[in-house]
């Protein structure tokens, strides 16, 4: 029965023959592995998830052989609810109803952060697009994370207007922008050194092409970059 | 939860002497502590009939008054932390209070509200008497069935309202301090985490069998959510064995629902 259960079309049920007989540690896996390839539902894949991991934590004597799994599992229910936090508005913006989303990946995640589909986005919704960035190295690698935090920055600029500038006090109006809003964040988590780009790599983006032309805006990062600097080799 | 309704003298004793606390208002943030630590004692007995007269025994504005007190001895609106756990006690014993009564409620009606089918009897529908009688019998029933049904369903939210008020206790979890006392009363730490370990799994338990009951299996199997939940962290309260039964009653739900020809989360198949 187990393998006629292991089939494809009828995997989806091999949990509860599990639970059943009372293997929960079979149960456990099962359910990871449908939650892994469930993409049309995210309420059912939270689901599966959690029912996984209650069979886990029902397993007797497996503490320590489903430690990862549950951990695991934990950063998988941290993604849903990264997109669960979504403004129901931001969702129905891109065609899909919040009460019942399919699964995003974690840069379609990102990038929906800090798209202008988001569109009363703040730091905090910077800040989480870059919380997300741990998802994109561990199944991507470095190249494509790196871009897409490139993206973020970039994004949290474009937020702002950068021409209105308070003429007078150049550094004070920086204070209400939303990047270095989100570098307060950053660096209030110690994570500044590994998430914030160099001003040059940030300033030749293509997305800031127009922006990197006004010498107001040059000036205001630059002085920023400064005064970040000054903070970090302050701390170190 | 079988409820036990039985209020000893013993207990009717430490019931009424919450009075002796409550005549001076300068009283208040003790005789709130006094309460509490008797409806804890109730409680984990399953007294619940105790436990809610202890808890009426405390007037409706008692917090208002500890307030108010606070602010006449000392100028200041911030309470002292071990009167805000105190206050956030109470709160927690009322929602509790609210959902056993509100699950009781709720099991009575499922298991003797259902009104009776009329029966043909041993002899059949004989006579055409009989036969117009029996019509409108059956007619009388199926308004009474009707009108249960309805009653039912609003006693299912209700009761899973408030089962989920206090699962979802909020800022931390139910008979869990909010912030932390210096002078921790180990007593009192002990008892509560006893508390929850005796009753989050059998509220999780009833919840479910609320919702099962009342055929809403897609949501008895969603408790897994909650449970599972780094948030809440009520799986922590579960021991192997309970976690297990649940398990089984969970899925009692989705062989339900794939009798239903959907798939065991509630899923249209695909």
């Amino acid at each position: 029965l187990s393998d006629f259960l292991n089939a494809d079309n009828v995997r989806y049920l091999s949990w509860l023959h599990e639970v059943g007989r009372g293997n929960f540690l079979a149960a456990h896996n099962a359910l990871s592995s449908l939650a892994g390839s469930e993409r049309n539902f995210l309420s059912k894949k939270k689901t599966l998830l959690s029912l996984s991991k209650l069979a886990g934590l029902a397993a007797e004597n497996a503490e320590e052989s489903i430690q990862d799994t549950i951990e695991a599992i934990n950063e998988e229910l941290d993604l849903v609810l990264h997109q669960e936090q979504l403004p129901s508005k931001t969702v129905e913006n891109v065609g899909m109803d919040p009460e019942n989303m399919r699964v995003l990946s974690p840069e379609e995640l990102i990038k929906l952060y800090v798209s202008e589909k988001n569109e009363f986005a703040n730091e905090l919704d910077v800040k989480k697009a870059l919380d997300l960035l741990r998802y994109v190295d561990k199944s991507h690698g470095m190249k494509e994370s790196e871009e897409l935090k490139l993206h973020i920055w970039c994004r949290a600029i474009l937020m702002d207007s950068w021409s209105d500038a308070n003429q007078a006090e150049p550094l004070d109006s920086k204070r209400e922008k939303i990047f270095f809003k989100t570098v307060d964040l950053v660096y209030m988590e110690g994570e500044l050194e590994n998430l914030l780009p160099d001003l040059d790599s940030l300033l030749s983006c293509a997305e800031l092409q127009e922006l990197s032309q006004q010498a107001n805006f040059r000036f205001l990062m630059r002085g920023g970059y400064e005064q970040i600097q000054n903070a970090l080799s302050a701390a170190n | 939860l079988a409820p036990d309704v039985t209020v000893t003298a013993e207990d009717r004793a430490k019931i009424d002497a919450i009075d002796w606390l409550v005549f001076d208002e300068s009283h208040r943030s003790e005789a709130m502590k006094q309460a509490n630590a008797i409806m804890r004692a109730f409680i984990a007995v399953k007294k619940h009939l105790a436990a809610r007269q202890a808890f009426e025994k405390l007037p409706t504005d008692s917090i208002d008054v500890i307030y108010r007190q606070w602010h006449l001895q000392t100028g200041t609106g911030e309470l002292p932390v071990e009167d805000s756990n105190a206050i956030r006690e109470y709160m927690c014993m009322k929602a509790y209070l609210d959902a056993v009564e509100s699950f009781n409620d709720w099991f009575s009606l499922y298991h003797q509200g259902r009104p009776a089918k009329p029966s043909v009897g041993s002899e059949g529908v004989a006579s055409f008497t009989d036969r117009v009688a029996l019509e409108h019998k059956m007619k009388q029933y199926q308004m009474e069935m009707e009108r249960w049904r309805h009653s039912l369903r609003q006693q299912t939210r209700v009761t899973k309202d408030r089962i989920y008020n206090v699962l979802l206790f909020a800022d931390g979890g139910w008979l869990v301090d909010a912030e932390e006392e210096t002078d921790m009363d180990e007593v009192r730490q002990r008892q509560m985490s006893q508390l929850r370990k005796l009753h989050l799994p059998a509220l999780c338990l009833n919840l479910h069998n609320v919702l099962h009951s009342s055929e809403m299996y897609a949501d008895a199997v969603q408790i897994a959510d909650v449970i599972a939940s780094e948030h809440h962290q009520l799986y922590q309260d579960f021991d192997t064995e309970s976690l297990q039964h649940l398990l089984g009653q969970i899925s009692r739900s989705s062989r339900c629902l794939l009798d239903e020809n959907k798939d065991p989360l509630g899923y249209e198949v695909v």
